[in-house]
Order: structure tokens, then sequence, then C-alpha cells
């Protein structure tokens, strides 16, 4: 029996993420699962696995934007950024913000701002992964890139524990958010915690847990828990074929755009709704290109 | 001086514990379910199950004027929560001052006193000041106290989620039996009797008139059928329940007259526990005494046929158990 589709996981702390996918091929009993997104060992929350044919698409999730929880520690440095660095007790300023200066501190980060990855992030520079660099201890200058933060609020703050929901593009590090707001509120702060609440459409809320996976998941209950391919991207188009388009579609040929609505993909169904696959519309914008085609 | 949610709670050598922590109020359908996922996790981590809640409820302190009535004592609800197979139902006396701890002390002092390895908790708990924290802080806290929380999503029937403003709605259009759907068994009310209007043993039908019934819900005006349980017996007895305005007194004040069907025994002064089962009709206007007393004798024609009809295991057995009903106790004019 093949297997598509899409598992929405709440990773707890403790496991890589590819822990995650290893206990999912397990259950499964089939290789093809990948996740999208990574999350630390230490963080926690939403992880897109993707099963079969469906792991051909996480990388539409990739460019879909991220929401987290995130436990910020004012008041203190540490090397990495986060709570598994040395602590450094920095700045001997006791003042301790008022919530109204948070705010304030937080309004400056909205919008497109320039980061500066963590030094222990999983990036490379040179060809050299940052982390290998800075275990080694050497000093690396690291570029600045520009991530996207569409909202940051407080959801409580008690200092020196400030948590906030952080709505941003992917690719943002809440690890140098929290290290730069801490910078910019006077006292230094640390990442200390992180919950991913959602990742592009999928939330919190419809995540199963490793345990209600364990319990459950098995090749016959699959379709219970996994969340069709198509799901992945709300941009995607859906398009059902004709029969004489499906077998053309089979044999890898493009299938017609005639008037189908102007995007740059498409979700393929036969009439009997089997998910065929994805098409990419061509360069001359006439027909689909089968770019990603799925067997019966 | 920060205030303290366990002021006599000596924490030395608290067990581990799987907690909850919620309002409770009414213990349905919902909460009985998460109390249920309590009591597996403790299982399932060999540690004791444990409840918090509040008393007053939260917004009984911070905002009486909008505060619902409830639909359980305090004393109830702390038992119909044990009933679930909760180790420890633990009371929190709720003040402005707690109100006022922030998210990360609430969790500490809780962590604290009870040690939680797992706190299981509704989607839409909050806590803390202005109820800031929410669950996602509750979880990130999780990392600092070292629990895990498992948020449970509202279970329904099929058309609605089960809520306590579901059973409230319910009872303010006089439909029991939906109220009683929703909590998993049949509603009632506590008070104590009081001299009533003499106006009922005239007509043939002596009442007992509950008063002192706390902050309870009170089903809408109407003849219900119920049975009735007195302070000195084990037995239920079938009732007939007049919920109406006092038109003397204050156009507000709520009476509750039950006329116990084949009782007859001074039960001034004493505590009644007033089960309803059904409601017989709506509240009705009448041209003279005689009207109104035909009708009662149909009402109580309907009541006992209403009464009837229960099941034998009414009104289940967790109520049995906190009322210390005893068996055969469906007794009476029947």
């Amino acid at each position: 029996m093949d297997l598509h589709g899409i598992l929405v996981v709440d990773k707890p702390r403790g496991p890589t993420s590819h822990d995650v996918v290893a206990r999912i091929r397990r259950l499964l009993s089939m290789r093809q699962v990948g996740h999208a997104g990574t999350l630390d060992p230490a963080a926690e929350g939403v992880l897109v696995v993707g099963v079969g044919r469906a792991t051909k698409l996480l990388s539409a999730l990739s460019t879909s934007s991220k929401r987290y929880a995130a436990h910020i520690v004012l008041g203190m440095d540490s090397v990495s950024g986060d709570v598994e660095g040395p602590a450094v007790f920095g700045s001997s300023k006791v003042s301790q913000p008022t919530i109204e200066s948070i705010g304030e501190v937080l309004e400056r980060f909205i919008g497109e701002i320039q980061q500066v990855p963590p030094a222990h992030a999983a990036i490379k520079v040179d060809g050299q992964p940052l982390y290998r660099r800075a275990r080694r201890g050497e000093s690396v200058v690291v570029p600045s890139r520009t991530v996207l933060i569409t909202a940051l609020n407080v959801l409580d703050y008690q200092y020196p524990d400030l948590f906030v929901d952080v709505h941003c593009s992917v690719g943002t590090y809440v690890r140098s958010l929290a290290r730069d707001i801490g910078e910019a509120a006077g006292t230094g702060g640390y990442l200390h915690q992180l919950l991913r609440t959602q990742s592009g459409r999928f939330r919190l809320d419809d995540a199963w847990s490793l345990s209600e996976l364990e319990r459950g998941l098995c090749a016959e209950s699959f379709a219970q828990y996994a969340r069709h391919p198509a799901a992945l991207s709300d941009e995607f188009a859906a398009h059902i074929f004709s029969p004489e388009a499906a077998v053309a579609w089979y044999h890898g040929r493009p299938v017609s755009r005639l008037e189908q609505p102007n995007y740059a993909q498409v979700h393929a169904f036969e009439v009997g709704g089997f998910w065929l696959g994805v098409g990419t519309r061509s360069d001359e914008g006439e027909v689909w290109q089968p770019s990603l085609v799925v067997h019966a | 001086m920060i205030p303290q949610l366990f002021p006599d709670f000596d924490n030395r050598d608290s067990e581990r514990h799987v907690l909850t922590i919620g309002n409770f109020d009414g213990v349905h359908r919902g909460h009985q379910h998460l109390l249920g996922l309590v009591v597996s996790a403790a299982n399932a981590n060999e540690a004791q199950s444990g409840a918090l809640t509040f008393d007053p409820l939260p917004l009984e302190v911070l905002r009486p004027e909008v505060s619902p009535p409830r639909l359980t004592s305090t004393a109830d609800r702390l038992q119909l929560i044990r009933a679930c197979g909760i180790d420890s139902v633990i009371p929190i006396s709720f003040t402005r001052e707690i109100a006022s701890l922030e998210a990360p002390q609430f969790v500490e002092q809780v962590v604290n006193a009870l040690r939680p390895v797992e706190i299981v908790v509704g989607s839409d708990f909050a806590f803390g000041r202005d109820r800031s924290g929410n669950v996602d802080v509750l979880r990130l806290l999780g990392a600092l106290f070292s629990y895990t929380v498992t948020v449970v999503d509202r279970i329904g029937d099929g058309t609605q989620d089960f809520s306590s403003s579901r059973v409230r709605a319910g009872l303010a259009n006089g439909d029991v039996r939906s109220a009683a759907e929703i909590l998993g068994r049949p509603y009632f009310l506590r008070g104590t009797v009081v001299v009533g209007q003499r106006r009922g043993r005239e007509l043939g039908f002596p009442t007992a008139n509950l008063a002192e019934m706390g902050k309870l819900s009170i089903p809408a005006d109407g003849i219900y059928a119920a049975m009735t349980q007195t302070q000195s017996g084990s037995a239920l007895i079938p009732s007939m329940v007049y919920v109406g305005t006092n038109p003397t007194f204050n156009e507000k004040a709520r009476v509750v007259e039950v006329n116990l069907l084949g009782f007859d025994g001074d039960l001034y002064g004493t505590g009644l526990v007033v089960l309803f089962a059904d409601r017989v009709r709506g509240d009705q206007r009448f041209e003279n005494p005689a009207q109104l007393i035909s009708q009662m004798h149909r009402d109580r024609e309907r009541t006992i046929g209403l009464i009837g009809a229960l099941s034998s295991d009414w009104p289940g057995q967790a109520l049995r158990e906190i009322l210390k009903i005893g068996n055969g106790a469906l007794t009476g004019d029947r």
C-alpha cells in the first residue's frame, strides 16, 4: 500500500526532528518520510512531516510563515544566544524594564529587520557550517540577513521572564531575535525556550503528540492521522483532469491548461478524487507539466 | 510578600502529580472527559492525579456583576470531581491578590507544592494576572519546571461542545433534560425549608418552600417532575416542583416550592436536595382557584407518569454515592 500525506506532529522537548521522522518510519514501516523546517532538540511544537510522495512537496512549506511562542529571559546573555551555551551574567545594570518599555522595544522589531544568525546556527559560511567554527572557538563574521517579523506581542511579562508571540518569515532565528530584544531592552537576554505554534497553515491545536501517534499510527490507520498532500499549500489550485488527460499525465505528458486560472502550480485529481500529483505551469503558460506524478 | 496559593500546604514530601487546573463549575461531561484523561495519565506516569480548582470562582471575585449563577455548590463540585477518580482535589481560595500573581509565579507555586510531571488543561485555559498566561506560556514554563502539557480539546454531542453556559441556557429555558444530558446527571438544587405561603396546603398540595440555595442557577418558571431527598432519609421521594417568581415580595425573587408526593412530615428548617427529572409545563395564570386546582391534579398525574418512566439507575452511580442514596431508593407514591 502506498501512503502519501502530511502528518502534523507536536514535537516534545528532547528528540531531534530526525528522531521524530525515524519513529514515524518505524510505525509506518516505510522509508519515504521527511520533515520540513527543523526544530532543535530543545525546541518543541509543530513539526510538519511528509510521508510518501508528500515528502517531495515539503519544500513548498519552506516558503511559508512561522509562528512561535518564546520564553526570553532578560538580564543575561549566553554565548550561543540560548540556554545551551554557557550563561554570562552581563550588564550590571539592574533597572528592570517596565511592560511599557518592553512594548516599545518590541515595536522596533516589527517589519523587515536585519538579523545576524546565532554563531551556533546550522547555516554555512564559506562552505563551513557555522557551528563547527564556533565550537572550534574560531570567531567568525556572520553575515546578517533580512527577515520579516509580521507581529510580535507580549504574552506575559514579569522581569526577567518575557513571553512573546512571534509571527515571522521562514529563516527567522528567534534565538537571535531574543538576543537582540534583550540588547535593545538594555538588559541583555537569551532564548530560554521555544514553542512553534504554527508552520504555514498547520497549527499546534491540529498536531498529534508523539504518544498519540505511538498509540495508534500504523499503515492501516494512516488516513485517520494524515492530511492530504494538497493541504500543504493554499496557493495551489486544484484541478480535476478528464480520464484522457489523466492517462496522458501518467505517461508524463503535459496536459492542456485551457482556461485554468493563472496559478503557477496545480494539484491534479482524477474524476474519482484520486490525487494525481502536482503540475507546474509551462513557461509558455499553455500546459501543466507534471512535476510530481502519483501512481495508483 | 507574594500571595500564596497553598498557604497551609506542607509540600516537602509531595508525591508527583498529573494535574489539571480549572473552575469545573457543573463538572459536566466535558470536564468529566478531561478529568478521566488526568486519571489515566496519572496511572501511566505512576503518579497521583490532582485537580486544582478555585473557590470562589475567579469571575465571582473579579467581576461579580457579570458572574453567572453556579451549577454546583463548592462542596458538590469537589465531590463530583473526586467521583471522576481524582486522588486529590485541592481548592484554592481565590482572591484579588491571587489574581495578581504573574504566570511564572503561579506555576512556580504549583510546581513546588505538587511536583507535576504533566499538566492537563482545556484549550481555553488561561491563568495569572489578567489571564495573560495561556497554554503556550504554560508549556514554555514546562521547560523550566520539568513538566509536560497536554491540551484537551472540548468534546460535544455532535451539534455543540459541552459547556457550562449550555447547561445554564438549558436551565433558563426550563429544559432540565438537555441540561442533564450535558451534565451527565440530573441537575439538582440544595436548600433549606422555610415557611412558605400557606396557599399550597389549602389547595390540597402542601409544599416545602426552599431557601438558602446559594448562588445556584434556578430552572425557568414552571412545574417540574423531580425527586427529593430529605435530610434524614436516604430515599428519593417523587415530587412536583413549582418554580416561579414571588409576586408579593420582589419581582426578581424566585421561589422553589416542593410538593413531596405521598410524604407527610414536618420538614421545616431541614435541608432538601431536589433532583430535576423533567418539565411538566411552563408557568401559567389561572382565572380562579378551581381552575388552578384541577390543573394541579393533572400536573400531579403527569409528574407521576414522568417519574415512573425514569430508568432504574437514575440519577446515576456518581450522584447516588455523593448523596448517599440507598438502593431501591425510588419510593413513595408512584
